[in-house]
């Protein structure tokens, strides 16, 4: 299938936007978009751990945040494959351009980011969605910190990591 | 449970549909080459605040600000945007990206997962260690008249910061 175009940055971040404020109000969720607890929730379930400290402060949240990316992972395969995305691969284009074919080289990088990714995110209580759009969203003082202190850390990276790129 | 599947089917699909989970656009602005990214988070940013603020004066909607834990924050924020870089996705856009069937994403996905099981384990004993506790606050103002003015430029910076964002990726 020829794929589809691209949706606007304009659009998709007003898009974004709208959808938030849906969520927030009181007769929808009443409260923001958020993803990062849906993993210890998940990881906790699955390791029997339900009557842990952590496990009983976020159970609502995680319970919400697991229909949310539910809700997500069914959309996003949708659309990709009505528009043409939905491709198995492992080594993305972009990736293979500075860093090489090597499956195992990217199988590394994805379980070592990903496991600093959700241990930084509960550290901080919250990511890229609760944190930075739900948080700036309301002007909240720790997810704008937590926003610069992450451009920071993901610049730096980038730059030590993937050099002068292509 | 429907009702927030198909809040996060609407998140999945604005998300798949701008190309924003893709490793092309993460790993992208890693590497200073394109720019979605930021974009769309500044614009989500600028729209949403204004629209909150209005949904406010009516009643329709609490903020629920996270608390400035300042330790956790900053330690969580470097680790977060180290691994953000290196993984290429962040938490969202790693569930969106499973459903585009990138299989990187699933790797990413299952360290998540036990990231979080550790977290638990850990947490009684780092929890004291996150602080302090700065309380839950944010930009407003306690008269609404200025709160307006305050996020009103507030929302004209970040959109500001997209488009200077947009022109200067045009000429990468």
């Amino acid at each position: 299938m020829k794929k589809g175009k691209a949706l606007h940055w304009l659009w998709a971040g007003i898009l974004l936007g709208v959808l938030n404020v849906i969520v927030m109000n009181v007769h929808v969720s009443n409260r923001p978009i958020g993803a990062s607890t849906m993993f210890p929730y998940l990881g906790g379930l699955i390791a029997n751990l339900k009557t842990a400290a952590y496990m009983q402060i976020i159970a609502k949240p995680g319970n919400w945040e697991l229909y949310f990316l539910i809700g997500a992972l069914v959309g996003a395969l949708v659309s990709s494959l009505a528009f043409g995305d939905f491709k198995l691969k492992l080594v993305p284009s972009r990736w293979s351009k500075v860093k090489g074919e090597s499956k195992g080289k990217r199988i590394l990088w994805a379980a070592i980011g990903g496991f600093l990714l959700i241990l930084g995110a509960r550290l901080a209580g919250g990511c890229t969605s609760g944190h930075i759009l739900s948080g700036g969203m309301q002007l909240s003082v720790s997810s704008l910190t937590f926003g610069i202190v992450v451009a920071i850390s993901f610049l730096i990276t980038g730059k030590l990591f993937y050099g002068r790129a292509k | 449970m429907i009702k927030i599947m198909i809040l996060g089917f609407i998140f999945g699909i604005i998300i798949q549909r701008s190309r924003v989970n893709t490793f092309e656009k993460i790993g992208g602005f890693a590497m200073l080459k394109d720019f979605t990214v930021p974009k769309v988070i500044l614009v989500s940013i600028a729209t949403s605040a204004i629209l909150l603020l209005i949904e406010m004066q009516f009643g329709a909607a609490n903020l629920h600000v996270k608390p400035f834990i300042l330790g956790g924050i900053i330690v969580g924020g470097i680790l977060f945007g180290i691994g953000m870089a290196t993984l290429g996705y962040c938490p969202g856009t790693l569930i969106v990206s499973i459903g585009e069937g990138r299989l990187d994403a699933i790797i990413g996905t299952i360290f998540g997962l036990i990231a979080g099981w550790i977290y638990i384990l850990i947490f009684p004993g780092i929890k004291s260690l996150l602080g302090p506790n700065l309380g839950k606050i944010n930009l407003y103002s306690g008269s609404t008249v200025i709160t307006f003015l305050i996020v009103v430029a507030y929302s004209a910076v970040l959109f500001y910061l997209a488009f200077y964002l947009d022109k200067k990726e045009s000429q990468l």
